[in-house]
């Protein structure tokens, strides 16, 4: 079976408009997007540019905007495209480096306003007794699954529009924070979630939870958040 | 070009690099530290693909004088035993750093404390993971930490080359390459910590992640620091085989059968009883894998290639529960991990030889710090399943502690022009190459070479012949080609060239030691020598540069705390 | 930044348009004294105190949902500005007035 690639090529130093090239890839079983990507890449045009390093959805540094969504190209198999038309373009949302390639920075920014590290409470000596059936960790454990790849961020429609938002990524990671115990600023992060391109700006479109590789629901975060905002306002929010 | 003048510099971001950072920045926050890392931070490298889980002794049955003995015993007794020891003595004082500092949070048993889990080759459960997909939790939370500090970080910027003294014996810094741009940079720092992982990723089939090419040793070996062990490489004995897909070779944790899993040949017979009948499937590594490829090689294997993991007695819900990542990954290629028995092979996994270090990262060269997969020593001729993050977290912690008290009391040292410049000579020059040898078809006959060659199995006569091509190779990768009008920016074809061209040289290490070493032990097995000879081999190989070849020698194991005797009476 | 309590009030706001739509639905298909609507009956229907003081927060709350919805839906495309804010205000405010003027007609 033949597929018909079309790759994005755009290089902004160069070119004023992006252009498709488009590859003829002999497809075979178990063959992800990465494999295409990779094979046209390494025999077919070694100048194009894309991003990838462990290969089995790990580490997140490989999505893509393939057919018309933001996936891992990685973990991403050509069978369940239904097609045999295969459109590859760069990540929406971020800037593009070249090609496939975006710059993450401005997802990673917005990632670190958050003040994504624990700042363990001072009596924090030993690792804390938690019962696994307590509901202390409240929704943190699954969401901690996040490989920050953007796939998220690039299927946002907030992002699109104001570039301020912090996005689903950031907040989520924010909520892991101030949902955890161990942790001795989560009125800090509140403060910071709290801005109107915080958790304000999420209308619940529940994009970013239909494109994450990991099955997390950033708008589950999003809306804890929330909540605790209003609650802080009020003055009930302990912690 | 770009000169950056630092304290440290740390080459890597898996975690070693990570910790090394964290740790150098702790012990004193006025040095300045770059930490320089191929992909994006904490993104790269293996330590984030770690799945199965971290050995540490946290249980009161338990006991550290345990631990070691199954990590020397795992690794046939060539461990050095010191390196082994301050791994398994730090190991739940990182454990216990990563969970109150940094961050982590592990699976809780029912009491809600930490869970650990059985891995095969250990005497206790003593695995603590998160879930089944471990790596993601640990690295994520430690480049968390490295956002919180003042660490200077440049991503996808790779070392080209470590620089040194005139007299070669001090490391003064390094050139990099910024990948984004393709621009060169000169850094000048008081120590370097090289902590960029091996290069498993020669073989045909293997695990690690893309960009993980034996940069860090490479560079180590050019700039002349000693190495140990260089022959052994450790397969894992159940990568996923998955055709073409370049998923084939991930690596299914130990933990399935740590938790029971069985495998099967081709036509049906549970081979370990032959290989181990006492641990069998939660033997060792190299035994595992060895038996599997054994079967294989017999005519036993699938028609892939392959033997089957079997899951399914343990029943579906468990297995699901226990190892949702892996039942996913194998649903991926349109199997159920979980209810029927899936293809695997043994896969290149990780080197246990590398650069000489003592126990606080110091390597042979002055102001050069090695820790993690780089370095070697620790594991011996086998590593224990577990024992790999806790290297790189134990050691990286270590060399940042050791680089930070050193770039104190040092200053820096002049960098010679003469030599960035032929440096930087040696990477432009492809860009006048309009024709010559393909870099890919040079990589897949590289990793074609490598397995069939020097893989699980080896004899004199094919490591003679690998050897003697491999040395062709590293000529022909000089003269590879780029397509004209290639930019210097993003080229991956070049990266690939550089890539290339730091595997080969780990590959010739590897293969010269694996000639040297007349014997079996571990994961190096010689099918000319399949005895391991305990009488003449109780020994470490340790090599160095010497002109364009090298010297190498072998000094006697140093039984500083278990000898093989006492652990044969018990 | 009032962002929360803003947010908190369009809940509110919603919740309580919700209700009173409900409500005016029923008062006016229902509670008629005649067959069909007449002027004079919603007249003295607009001079009892509950209807008076319901009116007057269905205009607030309803001014007040759809002029911050509207602030919203602008911030959404980034669109921020002191200005922006107190024209809205303005505008509220203005038509707070008018309706409630225009209420006490009736008294």
């Amino acid at each position: 079976m033949t597929l018909n690639v079309k790759v994005f090529r755009f290089n902004p130093e160069t070119d004023k408009v992006p252009r498709f090239d488009t590859f003829k890839i002999e497809e075979f079983p178990n063959m992800a997007v990465l494999d295409v990507v990779m094979n046209i890449q390494n025999y077919h045009d070694p100048t194009l540019a894309y991003r990838c390093s462990c290969r089995i959805g790990m580490c997140g540094s490989c999505a893509m905007y393939i057919n018309g969504r933001p996936r891992l190209a990685c973990r991403t198999q050509v069978s369940s495209l239904g097609t045999k038309d295969i459109t590859i373009m760069p990540l929406p949302n971020l800037p593009i480096i070249r090609d496939l390639a975006v710059d993450m920075e401005p997802f990673f920014e917005k990632y670190k306003k958050i003040k994504p590290y624990l700042i363990p409470k001072q009596d924090l000596k030993e690792p804390v007794i938690c019962k696994p059936d307590s509901g202390e960790r409240e929704l943190i454990d699954y969401m901690l699954e996040c490989i920050t790849c953007g796939a998220c961020y690039g299927a946002c429609t907030m992002v699109a529009t104001d570039p301020h938002y912090l996005g689903p990524a950031a907040l989520t990671r924010a909520y892991c924070l101030i949902a955890d115990k161990r942790d001795a600023a989560t009125r800090e992060r509140l403060v910071i979630v709290e801005q109107s391109e915080g958790v304000w700006r999420c209308h619940t479109q529940f994009n970013c939870a239909e494109v994450c590789p990991k099955k997390i629901v950033p708008t589950q975060a999003i809306q804890q958040l929330k909540k605790r905002c209003v609650f802080k306002r009020l003055g009930l929010f302990r912690g | 070009m770009e000169e950056i003048k630092t304290d440290i510099l740390i080459l890597g971001s898996g975690g070693a690099g990570l910790f090394a950072a964290l740790h150098a920045y702790d012990s004193n926050p006025r040095l300045k530290i770059v930490l320089a890392t191929k992909g994006l931070i904490g993104k790269c490298g293996c330590s984030r693909m770690v799945q199965g889980g971290y050995n540490v002794v946290l249980d009161p049955k338990d006991s550290v004088e345990l631990h070691f003995k199954d990590t020397i015993k795992g690794g046939a007794f060539i461990n050095n035993q010191e390196l082994a020891w301050t791994l398994v003595n730090d190991a739940p004082k990182r454990i216990y750093e990563m969970e109150t500092k940094i961050g982590c949070f592990f699976d809780r048993r029912e009491d809600g404390r930490i869970h650990q889990k059985p891995f095969a080759g250990q005497s206790f459960d003593r695995t603590v993971h998160r879930g089944d997909l471990t790596g993601i939790e640990i690295i994520a939370r430690a480049t968390d930490q490295v956002f919180a500090r003042d660490i200077t970080v440049l991503e996808e910027t790779r070392g080209l080359e470590l620089l040194t003294n005139s007299n070669g014996d001090r490391v003064v810094g390094a050139l990099l390459m910024n990948i984004r741009t393709g621009q060169f940079i000169v850094v000048k720092a008081k120590a370097v910590i090289v902590a960029t992982g091996g290069s498993a990723s020669m073989y045909k089939i293997s695990a690690p992640s893309f960009d993980k090419t034996g940069d860090g040793m490479a560079m180590c070996w050019r700039a002349g620091a000693e190495f140990v062990d260089m022959e052994m490489l450790q397969f894992h004995p159940t990568g996923l085989l998955a055709g073409k897909s370049r998923l084939s070779g991930s690596v299914l944790e130990e933990g399935l059968r740590g938790a029971g899993g069985r495998l099967y040949n081709a036509i049906g017979e549970r081979f370990m009883e032959r290989y181990d009948p006492e641990r069998l499937e939660r033997s060792t590594r190299d035994r595992v894998a060895r038996a599997g490829y054994m079967e294989i090689m017999a005519g036993r294997g699938t028609p892939a290639g392959g033997v089957l993991l079997d899951m399914s007695h343990l029943g579906a819900e468990f297995v699901e529960s226990k190892f949702p990542g892996m039942c996913e990954r194998v649903r991926d290629i349109g199997k159920d991990l979980a209810r029927e028995p899936v293809e695997v092979s043994p896969t290149a996994h990780f080197q246990m030889g590398g650069v000489r270090i003592d126990v606080n990262c110091y390597s042979s060269l002055k102001g050069l710090f090695v820790a993690g997969e780089d370095a070697g020593g620790v594991h011996g001729a086998n590593r224990l399943g577990g024992n790999g993050i806790a290297d790189s977290t134990v050691f990286g912690a270590r060399a940042g502690d050791a680089a930070a008290e050193f770039a104190q009391s040092q200053d820096w040292v002049p960098v010679d022009q003469v030599q960035v410049k032929m440096f930087t000579n040696n990477v432009l020059k492809f860009f006048g190459h309009a024709d010559g040898p393909d870099v890919y078809q040079l990589r897949d006959e590289l990793k074609n070479l490598m397995w069939e060659k020097v893989g699980v199995v080896r004899t004199g006569q094919k490591l003679e012949q690998a050897l003697k091509r491999l040395a062709e190779m590293s000529e022909e990768v000089e003269r590879a080609k780029l397509p004209t009008g290639s930019l210097r920016g993003y080229n991956l074809a070049l990266n690939e060239i550089l890539n290339l061209r730091n595997q080969l040289v780990v590959a010739q290490l590897v293969a010269a030691s694996a000639l040297y070493r007349k014997e079996s032990r571990g994961s190096h097995y010689r099918e000319d020598f399949p005895e391991t000879d305990n009488q003449n081999w109780l020994c470490n190989i340790f090599m160095r540069k010497k002109g364009d070849g090298y010297f190498i020698e072998t000094h006697p194991v140093k039984f500083t705390r278990l000898r093989p005797e006492d652990v044969a009476a018990k | 930044m009032l962002s929360g309590w803003t947010w908190l009030f369009q809940r509110i706001t919603a919740f309580f348009l919700i209700l009173v739509l409900g409500v005016h639905f029923w008062v006016l298909h229902y509670q008629n004294p005649g067959e069909i609507l007449v002027y004079a009956d919603a007249a003295r229907r607009l001079q009892t105190a509950l209807f008076l003081t319901v009116d007057s927060l269905l205009l607030a709350f309803g001014l007040f949902h759809a002029l911050n919805g509207l602030h919203n839906v602008l911030e959404d495309f980034n669109v921020r500005s002191r200005s922006i804010t107190a024209v809205l205000l303005l505008v509220g405010a203005g038509l707070f007035i008018m309706g409630i003027y225009s209420l006490w007609q009736f008294v």
